[in-house]
């Protein structure tokens, strides 16, 4: 990983720590094992989409919904990162 | 021996029996044998050899299937009542020890485990024979079938002549019940042989048996085999049918509970592994079981102590000894737990998942509405058996993003160095469960704290395999335990075999 993505790994992991009201997530930890439901990950989704705001409605929209199957299939910081990295640069 | 010279073997060959009677008394004091590649010590006692060379040696007539058999009893009679390890013997086993003879001068025993002597843990359903699970319910319960596996093993050629203790409804870790009283450590008497597979692990290790079969739901291979020395192998779920175990009571497909081999070589475990796994009854019809060859090893992770659950020093030891020797074997070793993998959150879903075991486990006469030793103070899966479905479904849930991160670190790992328990093998503590404690570096920590490493791989349906290293500062065994990808069972049999080929190996007990 670029120094970039690494940056952009730990301001995810805060974002997520931040909505588990505790510090920030180890890259490789999961959401829901560290005290994450489905309702708090719809509000993890809202943040990010927030955080990371694209322009245009039709690309927000695709963020917000990648962000949405991401977080249930696979809720490290690593993985959404990821989905940051490729839906909004 | 009537049998040898009515064969006409060879007068060079020797006596293969001898050492075994009761004359003839070679007892095998420790560090006696020298250890082979992947074989515990085998020697020349008849009743240390692997399976896979009784089996051989049958079928080349060097021993007969009852010669064979009449040194395990002997030794049994000799030295089994103190020790409670083998608590039925199958008066009909003569007989087909008899007629696997006669099957081999016919050249028609072929099973891979053809006149081979073994026992098998009682909880597993056996024709004909007595199986109590270890239940005063059960104290005279005879099943009119094998259980699935005992059938494959029966296939096999195999000579299934008795049972081995256990704890009531394999639910402790230790194996004592009403029936039968207390198994105890071959390696001293003083200490519990672990449980609930303790009569399995014991025999093999005490030269009763070659070859086990028994069942871990939370270590019940795993532990036993630790304390007793041998080698376990706890299979990934749900690849040996469960067919005629007991518990469960109803026909349920019990979860996170396997069946598994226990024995003195990796051979004789891969053997074992392969006569009896395959589709359930539920499933035989359309589904086949094909599972993959073993990696070639290339980076092993290791894990050997956690703040959740701390490991004691002499254990945590052994397993920094068995990574240094597959990293002296060339291979990658890292000490690293799994992402996302918590030790403490595997083991609040554990928590929650084994409360069906608790359940399926209860006696049907345990009245309505009442849990009976399930919901009896510190049982085994007993702190959750009155949870909320709702809860049920997000451990459920849980496992499953455990068993997705376990998957993706099996993508840079091929298996994982654990220790099999957080304790060395205890003392026998018959208080009630919820006064039960054990000390761990001098620290007095909780009695089930023995099962948190085994849930943390047995939730997610992973294959474990245990190996002996060391003996500790009482002269009781250690064992490590190599876990690896869900249906790579193949894998962590590999690295088993790897260990043992460089280990010094630990002997046998001295049996008094």
């Amino acid at each position: 990983m670029t120094d970039g993505s690494n940056a952009l790994v730990a301001t995810v992991a805060m974002e997520m720590g931040e909505v588990l009201s505790r510090g920030p997530l180890a890259a490789g930890d999961d959401f829901f094992l560290c005290g994450g439901d489905s309702v708090l990950a719809v509000t993890l989704v809202a943040r990010l989409a927030e955080r990371y705001a694209l322009a245009d409605e039709e690309g927000a929209n695709r963020f917000r919904s990648a962000l949405l199957m991401e977080v249930f299939d696979d809720a490290s910081p690593d993985a959404l990162a990821a989905v940051v990295e490729r839906e909004t640069y | 021996m009537l049998w040898l010279r009515s064969l006409n073997v060879k007068p060079t060959e020797p006596p293969v029996v001898q050492g075994s009677g009761p004359s003839g008394a070679t007892d095998t004091g420790r560090g006696r044998w020298e250890s082979t590649t992947a074989d515990l010590a085998a020697g020349d006692d008849p009743c240390y050899w692997p399976a896979r060379r009784v089996a051989a040696a049958v079928r080349e007539r060097r021993i007969s299937a009852r010669e064979y058999l009449d040194a395990l009893l002997t030794r049994i009679e000799r030295h089994n009542a103190d020790l409670r390890l083998v608590v039925t013997v199958d008066d009909r086993a003569r007989t087909w020890a008899w007629s696997a003879d006669q099957a081999t001068v016919r050249r028609e025993g072929t099973g891979p485990l053809h006149g081979v002597a073994m026992t098998v843990k009682d909880s597993l359903s056996t024709g004909g024979l007595r199986t109590t699970a270890g239940s005063a319910d059960l104290a005279s319960y005879v099943p009119r079938a094998d259980a699935a596996a005992v059938a494959a093993l029966r296939r096999a050629g195999a000579v299934i002549f008795g049972k081995t203790n256990l704890a009531e409804l394999c639910a402790d870790v230790q194996s004592s019940n009403a029936v039968f009283g207390a198994a105890r450590n071959p390696w001293d008497p003083e200490y519990t042989p672990g449980g609930s597979s303790g009569g399995s692990a014991g025999a093999v290790a005490a030269g009763f048996s070659p070859l086990e079969f028994g069942s871990d739901i939370a270590g019940s291979i795993r532990i036993p085999a630790a304390n007793c020395g041998v080698l376990g192998h706890k299979p990934s779920y749900g690849v040996i049918p469960m067919h005629g175990h007991i518990p469960p009571y109803h026909p349920v497909q019990p979860d996170i509970a396997v069946l598994g081999p226990v024995g003195r070589s990796v051979r004789d475990l891969e053997l074992a592994l392969d006569i009896t796994a395959g589709p359930s009854q539920w499933d035989s019809l359309g589904w086949r079981l094909r599972l993959p060859p073993p990696r070639v090893i290339r980076r092993v992770a290791v894990w050997p102590d956690d703040p959740y659950c701390p490991v004691d020093g002499e254990v945590r030891d052994a397993v920094h000894a068995a990574a240094r020797l597959l990293s002296d074997a060339g291979i990658t070793v890292d000490e690293r737990p799994p992402p996302g993998v918590g030790l403490e959150a595997s083991h609040l879903v554990a928590r929650r998942l084994l409360a069906e075991a608790a359940l399926t486990r209860d006696s049907p006469a345990a009245g309505p509405g009442g849990l009976g030793a399930a919901g009896a103070d510190g049982a085994l899966g007993g702190e959750f058996a009155a949870q909320q479905y709702s809860d049920w479904v997000q451990a459920q849930t849980q496992r499953a993003r455990l068993r997705t991160r376990w998957a993706k670190f099996f993508r840079s790992y091929d298996a994982i160095l654990l220790p099999v328990s957080a304790s060395l093998a205890i003392r026998h503590d018959a208080r009630p469960m919820a006064e039960r404690r054990i000390t761990v570096n001098g620290l007095d920590r909780p009695y089930w704290d023995q099962i948190s490493w085994a849930c943390l791989t047995g939730i997610c349906y992973l294959p474990s395999t245990v190996v002996p290293v060391r003996l500790d500062s009482r002269g009781l065994p250690i064992g490590v335990a190599v876990a690896g990808p869900y249906l790579e069972d193949g894998t962590t049999l590999e690295v088993a075999r790897i260990l043992l080929g460089m280990l010094p190996g630990i002997g046998h007990p001295s049996l008094t």
